[in-house]
């Protein structure tokens, strides 16, 4: 199930939270963890099992940590393993056996499973209970269906933030509900829904259009199309966490922030800083400085940098385009850590260069497979197929120049600095108030039509 | 803010808890005439549909299809998207005339071909049948220069050159796109609703063909509208909404120097039912209109006429030829009408049975484009 459309907004989430609200104290847990038992069940009725067994194993081992002290290092290394074989195998087998395939000539049968959705997120949050756990962090969770609550919880379940065991643990006993709470993450919900179904889902579709037509753009098409993919996944992605942080407020949890206008960041290293927060935490906190960091020799540095983004790739998916990603992000921390930043180059200069970089990023994330990235960056740096500009480029413009712009608004946090200014005084909250009705108001006119989708000659 | 955010929380509970009662309360609808198609109802719930996941996705649909005011906020999302600045909704654009018109997408050229092959083979297998094609161009073939500046489409034009030049010997192919481009402006030529053409347009084309196909008789035609608040395809297709409506008009010979030829009887071989003419004007009060032609696409039709003449004619054909049949039985003692979409018969018994002396295939060049049951139906695979 997705947020974005009319049967969680209309019928699943007013169901969910009436019994949410109406169920006393202790029975709030419960009722989350079947809700959200539900949610997931909704689109993979079967892995739902698999996540069942993942909350059991990890339960377990937490029990075991706790109940064996002297054996703790061994049970803490064994539930890594097994986790990270279960995200292998569902997520990363079929691409392993298709490359030893192609590496060796051999024909050995690959049977490609459906990926689970969320896996990548739900064992991540499992991992960071069982680590956090042995450093001792926080007591042992020994109630099953509140630690069940915490892996499932339907807000962040299918698209994060990956919310850290350690960060939630005492909301998981005591949550505090209020009017004022649910209002301020309806209003969050909103704005969440407003990025994901206005921003992001008008501009995908120019994308798809234009990415569609392959070799055959102009160098202007094929930047319209990159920037579209730009705007596309932060509105997307941040729509989505949102939307996460404002339904967990509304359930009395206080989630972290996944983004923080990444597209305007000083450096490369300063997006990362800025996008998809609960990511590079996870992996610094339980990668990176694992492997030592940044306190040993250079050398060991780099390697460390480029195991920690290639794992990072790697998490977006089993594809070699996710892989180079990685990579490229790699070398770049590396450039602008040892070379870059010793240049002395002016800050204005930086940030042009580095949304730019951003955007090649995305080239290489959104392509499908690894000769597209070529062709698409030969068109951007000159040599496309149809010329610098052509009447299709123009078209684009013409017809999605107001877009592109609302899109640029919405990526700067002066955004977000006219908010702030607008709830200090009555009348401009009153403003906040009609803006966001109006926007609940839209985004269900585009809900609703969502699957609009007329047949004509049906009876024919 | 605390009390902005209460007043927030009250209303959007009130918002989704409001919609959610009307979408409960109200019954459900099995059609929706402005999408035209049928609509989602609830699915049945038993293990197995729960299991592969297909009772989720149809109460998805169901809350979806169900959802109260459904048209209303498709117009509300339209006005929108048109304020945004967008021309193009699932292959339509709004032209600068205000009207709508499909895109036209280059076809495969592999299935071109095999259709190409199909009908030369067929026009081989009985060489004393004399061939004609007329392949009409769509609205965006004749107005190109009225779709959005730089909007993305492939050359009908270009389409038509390549079919007709690869076309067999043996085939007649009858070009009606000088006479169009120099009417397009005195008339006009295609609905701005729907992906049809117009009567009128039809009537020009007859003209042509009434020549090429030298027709005996020099038949005048008494013309009227008989619909004009017609809201085709493309206004369903896209979901824009046109200010205009379309009017239809319809055609009837004059049979006034030859009385005793002018009733015929229409035959629809699905179901045997039998009329005495072409117009199926209940039609006129549904929501697709242009079925007032034949009441829309059927397998097999036949035409039989009191004209003295030996011409007996087999058309083969898609929607466009619904609204054209009609001036052609003043020259033929017979007229059957295959559309090979819904033809599964053996069409080598009904040529050699039918003692055809000609054969008309009339398609528009977005469908023929698309089409592979034309050629399925020629190569005669039972």
């Amino acid at each position: 199930m997705i947020f974005s459309s009319t049967f969680f907004l209309f019928l699943f989430l007013p169901v969910t939270l009436i019994l949410y609200y109406v169920v006393p104290k202790r029975a709030k847990n419960l009722v989350l963890l079947l809700f959200s038992l539900v949610f997931y069940a909704w689109g993979e009725p079967v892995y739902v099992l698999l996540m069942i067994y993942s909350i059991l194993f990890n339960y377990t081992m937490g029990c075991l940590i706790d109940s064996e002290p002297a054996h703790k290092k061994l049970v803490l290394v064994f539930s890594v393993i097994m986790n990270l074989l279960i995200l292998g195998f569902f997520k990363y087998y079929g691409f392993l056996m298709e490359n030893i395939n192609a590496v060796t000539g051999l024909d050995l049968p690959i049977r490609k499973l459906a990926l689970p959705i969320g896996i990548s997120f739900y064992t991540f949050q499992a991992l960071s209970y069982v680590i956090d756990l042995y450093r001792g962090r926080f007591k042992v969770q020994k109630n099953v269906i509140a630690f069940a609550a915490y892996i499932t919880m339907f807000p962040q379940l299918i698209a994060g933030p990956i919310v850290r065991y350690e960060d939630v643990a005492a909301q998981m006993e005591d949550r505090k509900l209020s009017p004022a709470r649910f209002g301020k993450g309806a209003l969050r919900f909103i704005f969440g829904l407003g990025k994901k179904v206005l921003l992001a889902n008008l501009i995908g579709s120019l994308f798809d259009t234009i990415h569609a037509s392959g070799a055959d753009v102009s160098t202007v098409t094929a930047w319209i199309g990159a920037l579209a993919y730009t705007f596309q996944i932060f509105f997307d992605f941040s729509g989505y966490s949102d939307m996460a942080i404002g339904l967990g407020e509304m359930l009395g949890f206080t989630f972290m922030e996944n983004f923080n206008y990444p597209y305007c960041a000083k450096n490369v290293t300063d997006f990362w800083r800025r996008w998809h927060i609960s990511l590079s935490t996870w992996f610094r906190e339980y990668v990176y400085i694992p492997l030592g960091g940044n306190r040993v020799k250079v050398g060991r540095h780099i390697l460390n940098l480029m195991i920690v983004w290639m794992l990072t790739g790697l998490w977006h998916g089993a594809s070699w385009n996710f892989i180079l990603w990685g990579l490229y992000y790699g070398i770049l921390l590396i450039w602008e850590k040892y070379v870059w930043s010793k240049l002395k180059v002016p800050a204005a200069v930086t940030r042009i260069f580095t949304v730019v970089l951003i955007i090649i990023g995305w080239v290489i994330f959104s392509a499908d497979n690894v000769s597209q990235i070529g062709i698409t960056l030969a068109a951007m740096f000159g040599h496309a197929k149809l010329g610098f500009i052509d009447g299709t480029a123009r078209y684009y413009l013409s017809t999605n120049w107001k877009l592109l712009l609302l899109e640029l608004i919405f990526s700067m946090p002066m955004v977000r600095a006219l908010y702030k200014e607008c709830t200090k005084h009555a009348v401009t909250r009153v403003l906040i108030l009609v803006f966001a009705l109006v926007l609940l108001y839209v985004c269900t006119a585009y809900l609703v039509t969502q699957n609009y989708n007329p047949f004509l000659y049906f009876r024919f | 803010m605390k009390w902005t955010h209460r007043i927030i929380g009250l209303l959007f509970a009130a918002f989704v808890l409001l919609l959610t009662l009307v979408f409960v309360i109200l019954p459900d609808k099995t059609y929706s005439s402005s999408e035209k198609r049928n609509l989602q109802t609830l699915p049945e719930l038993n293990a197995s549909t729960l299991a592969d996941g297909s009772f989720m996705s149809a109460l998805e649909d169901y809350t979806a299809d169900q959802f109260p005011l459904r048209d209303d906020w498709m117009r509300v999302k339209t006005a929108i998207s048109r304020a945004l600045g967008t021309r193009e909704s699932q292959g339509v654009y709004i032209m600068k005339d205000g009207s709508l018109a499909e895109r036209f997408d280059t076809p495969d050229a592999a299935n071109m071909q095999e259709t190409i092959d199909a009908m030369a083979a067929f026009a081989e297998r009985y060489p004393n049948l004399r061939m004609n094609f007329l392949l009409v161009p769509t609205a965006i073939g004749i107005y190109p220069e009225n779709l959005p500046v730089g909007a993305p489409t492939d050359s009908e034009d270009d389409y038509i050159d390549t079919f007709y030049g690869t076309l067999s010997k043996g085939m007649t192919c009858i070009d009606v796109r000088d006479v169009f481009a120099q009417k397009k402006d005195a008339l006009q030529l295609y609905y701005r609703t729907d992906h049809h053409w117009t009567t009128d347009a039809a009537y020009e084309a007859y003209k042509i063909v009434s020549k090429t196909m030298q027709f005996e008789h020099e038949t005048t035609f008494t013309s009227g509208i008989i619909c004009n608040d017609f809201r085709g395809s493309l206004v369903s297709e896209s979901g824009f909404s046109v200010k205009l409506p379309d009017a239809i008009t319809a055609y009837i010979p004059n049979m006034t120097d030859r009385p005793d030829e002018a009733l015929y009887t229409v035959t629809y071989a699905e179901d045997s039912r039998k009329t005495a003419s072409c117009f199926e004007t209940e039609y006129l009060l549904s929501d697709d209109q242009y079925q007032v032609f034949f009441g829309s696409n059927h397998p097999l039709i036949q035409i039989d006429t009191a004209v003295a003449t030996d011409r007996k004619l087999l058309v083969i054909k898609d929607s466009y030829a619904n609204s054209f049949v009609p001036f052609l039985t003043p020259e033929f003692a017979k007229i059957t009408i295959v559309d090979p979409r819904y033809y599964y018969e053996d069409i080598d018994a009904l040529v050699i049975s039918g003692g055809y002396t000609d054969v008309l295939f009339l398609y528009n060049a977005a469908t023929l484009s698309e089409d592979t049951s034309l050629k399925t139906v020629l190569q005669n695979v039972q």
